[in-house]
């Protein structure tokens, strides 16, 4: 059946990107083909495939229900032990230790604490980080009183960063535990949910992985509530789409899941890849490549879409965000090596692929407005009397094809986000977003800031992918969730080149296809603007402000559940307790971090 | 850490490891971790082994104090074999040109 199923969604996707480029086609070449207008039209077909995925995955969602696994009773109790890991790498001491707090505080509240063991491992470099580390799991360690549940290792070298992180964990103590709850940083979880994860791994003795879909909390920049609006909103219906083709080789996004210990022991150790960064070393994304190692021994890797109170933090703008999104797109990029790794099931692949092309559809879209805009320069004069003719021959207008393109187009981009907001404005679920007018509201502004900021987001992913292709490594910076605001120089020192780039995209509009400028002026005013986009965006004041008018009002900001109340104590808690200045947070102010074409 | 010490108190057999649900740990790691303990509140290291007996006689501020300890994680070690991900196929898969200049980096 899940064949089935993966068979009509590929050929979907298929089909609709066919149907895109044969549109396209008729369109472009009325007046002759041109070598110009091949490429044109592949670059168009592959990134029709893309959206068309894309837009079949949120279908599937809508759609597919997969059937959710029967929650433990109440009174489950089962005597498998569960390490919860929480990697550090530099991040803000306090904010860490006190969502452990939380975690353990809320276990010890329904009398679920016993199984679960906390290991905060730190990797950070910043001696300072590491001191306040120390002295935030202390303070917490005194105050709970929970000594053997609550671990803390720091290791002097960072071999293999997150990934050797983990695997020293289980060389080291693994074999104490049954699972592992592989945390980021920046995670919560409702502790309920976390019973309720051990208790589905008991239940299956094959599930080597299961993964929730974490939700964004915590953000008070415009940019932030945006991206957490819309995480709140459309990831879980993406997140069932994605389920409902899994089958026994779903995804794992690094954190927030349950991992069978001694499965990924046996099946996890990662080799160095041969050559040097960025396509060799160590492995970057090690979660789709894990997924697919116990794939292939034959576990079953799950993600459960109906596990709810799962959270993780985001960055808080745009820069932070494009920094993450170097690494990630090193990362994916590199699997570009283990897409043929012998005995890998075939989805894997395909998700290997997948992650592949959710970065490398950036420079496809850039090149395909770039050939776009050379094609009326280039493009032959219209032949009006062809073979000799005596009378002229006129070119057929495709003006209709050439609407029902974009038509196509403007649906599989906006139709899914239209559905999951109406069927959410129509229903019950709105109440949780401040009702069915904040919901229409919220989405239509997500839309728009997401397409204002669509063309510096292609711009940075382009940079991305084209960097990791003449061999740049992106190293291995901490990523910044603080909500500090972001001044208009640093914007500028990370997007001046989207700002020449604009504006020689208007100069050459303008002075080579005028008709062309209206068409141009949707992706150049942005790039233009760029600098005062990513500030702006990037403005906690901003935030605050569609706060007040109930904007991007989501359910874990309007009405905050039990551990994120107390995380938020906690913090307040360990800061007063710990009288010890901080380090200086040097990741937004310090221009050396910032992605820079230089 | 799996030789644990106990201590004798009235006949019973008490594993003082056990007090914070680690048996596996000796008595002098325990000791180690209440000095330090001790230390960090600014109180005499030499009470270590009075509040460790006072604890293993159910004392409560002294089994409150042992809840405190910063232990050592559990060690079982588990080996992590390296897996085969790259091989001859690959090769054959590398065939476009314009990716092999990048692939071939290093």
């Amino acid at each position: 059946m899940i064949a089935v199923k993966r068979l009509v969604f590929a050929l979907a996707s298929i089909v609709l990107a066919v149907i895109a480029a044969a549109l396209f086609f008729v369109v472009v070449t009325v007046n002759g083909v041109t070598y110009l207008h091949i490429l044109q039209i592949s670059l168009l077909l592959l990134c029709c495939f893309w959206l068309a995925w894309g837009f079949n995955t949120a279908l599937a969602g809508i759609v597919l229900r997969s059937r959710a696994p029967r929650s433990m009773p109440t009174s489950w109790r089962g005597d498998s032990r569960t390490a919860v890991l929480v990697p550090v790498y530099n991040e803000d001491a306090h904010a860490v230790i006190a969502r452990v707090g939380a975690m353990i505080e809320g276990l010890r509240k329904t009398g679920r604490l016993a199984p679960f063991d906390f290991h905060v491992l730190s990797d950070s470099t910043n001696p300072a980080n590491v001191e306040q580390e120390r002295r935030a799991f202390d303070i917490l360690l005194s105050e709970l009183g929970v000594a053997g549940h609550l671990y803390y290792r720091h290791r002097e070298k960072n071999v293999g960063r997150k990934a050797g992180n983990i695997a020293d964990f289980v060389t080291t103590s693994g074999g104490a535990y049954d699972y592992m709850l592989i945390l980021d940083a920046d995670s919560l979880m409702r502790p309920e949910t976390m019973s309720e994860m051990v208790a589905r791994m008991d239940a299956d003795p094959e599930l080597a992985l299961l993964q929730t879909q974490p939700l964004i909390i915590g953000r008070r920049t415009l940019f932030g509530r945006a991206l957490q609006f819309s995480a709140a909103l459309f990831s879980p219906i993406f997140s069932r789409g994605i389920a409902a083709l899994q089958g026994r080789e779903g995804p794992f996004w690094g954190h927030n899941a349950i991992i069978r210990v001694r499965a990924f022991a046996a099946c996890c150790g990662l080799p160095n890849l041969k050559g040097k960064p960025p396509f060799g070393g160590h492995i970057l994304s090690h979660d789709s490549v894990e997924a697919a190692l116990l794939s292939r021994a034959g576990y079953k890797v799950r993600v459960d879409p109906d596990l709810g109170g799962s959270y993780e933090e985001a960055p808080s703008n745009l820069i932070e965000y494009a920094k993450r999104d170097r690494r990630w797109c090193q990362g994916n990029l590199q699997h570009s090596r283990l897409v043929v790794a012998p005995g890998l099931k075939l989805w894997s692949r395909i998700s290997l692929l997948a992650g592949i092309m959710a970065y490398v559809a950036s420079p496809i879209w850039l090149m395909f407005l770039i050939v776009s805009l050379l094609d009326p320069v280039l493009a032959p004069e219209p032949n009006y009397f062809p073979a000799g003719s005596l009378f002229p021959v006129f070119p057929r207008p495709e003006t209709n094809k050439a609407l029902l393109l974009l038509f196509g187009i403007f649906v599989l981009l906006l139709l899914p986000k239209t559905l999951i907001t109406l069927g959410s404005a129509l229903t019950r679920r709105s109440g949780k977003f401040g009702g069915s007018g904040r919901v229409i509201a919220g989405a239509l502004a997500e839309l728009v800031m997401t397409s204002i900021l669509a063309p510096v987001m292609m711009m940075f992913q382009s940079k991305a992918v084209g960097e990791i292709l003449i061999g740049a490594d992106a190293g291995w910076p901490a990523t910044d969730r603080e909500d500090g605001s972001l001044p208009l120089g640093t914007a500028w020192r990370a997007s001046w080149w989207m700002v020449l780039a604009g504006a020689i995209v208007l100069f050459a509009t303008e002075e080579y296809a005028p008709d062309l400028i209206a068409w141009t002026l949707p992706i150049a005013i942005p790039l233009v603007a760029a600098p005062l986009l990513i500030t702006m965006s990037g403005s906690p004041a901003l935030g605050d402000w569609f706060r007040r008018i109930g904007l991007f009002a989501t359910p874990f900001e309007t009405d905050p559940e039990l551990v994120i109340r107390d995380a938020a104590v906690w913090r307040q808690r360990l800061a007063a307790l710990d009288r010890t200045p901080g380090p200086q947070n040097a990741t937004i102010s310090d221009a050396s971090v910032v992605p820079d074409p230089a | 850490m799996n030789t644990a010490n106990t201590m004798s108190h009235d006949g019973d057999q008490i594993n003082a490891g056990a007090l914070i649900g680690r048996p596996d740990l000796s008595d002098d790691v325990l000791l180690d971790a209440l000095r330090q303990r001790l230390r960090a509140r600014q109180r005499p290291e030499t009470e270590a082994e009075g509040i460790l007996a006072a604890a293993t006689m159910r004392d409560e501020a002294a089994l409150a104090l042992m809840q405190t300890l910063s232990v050592p994680a559990p060690v079982a070690h588990l080996s992590m074999p390296t897996q085969r991900l790259t091989g001859r196929s690959q090769r054959r898969w590398l065939t476009l040109p314009a990716i092999n200049v990048s692939w071939s980096r290093g």
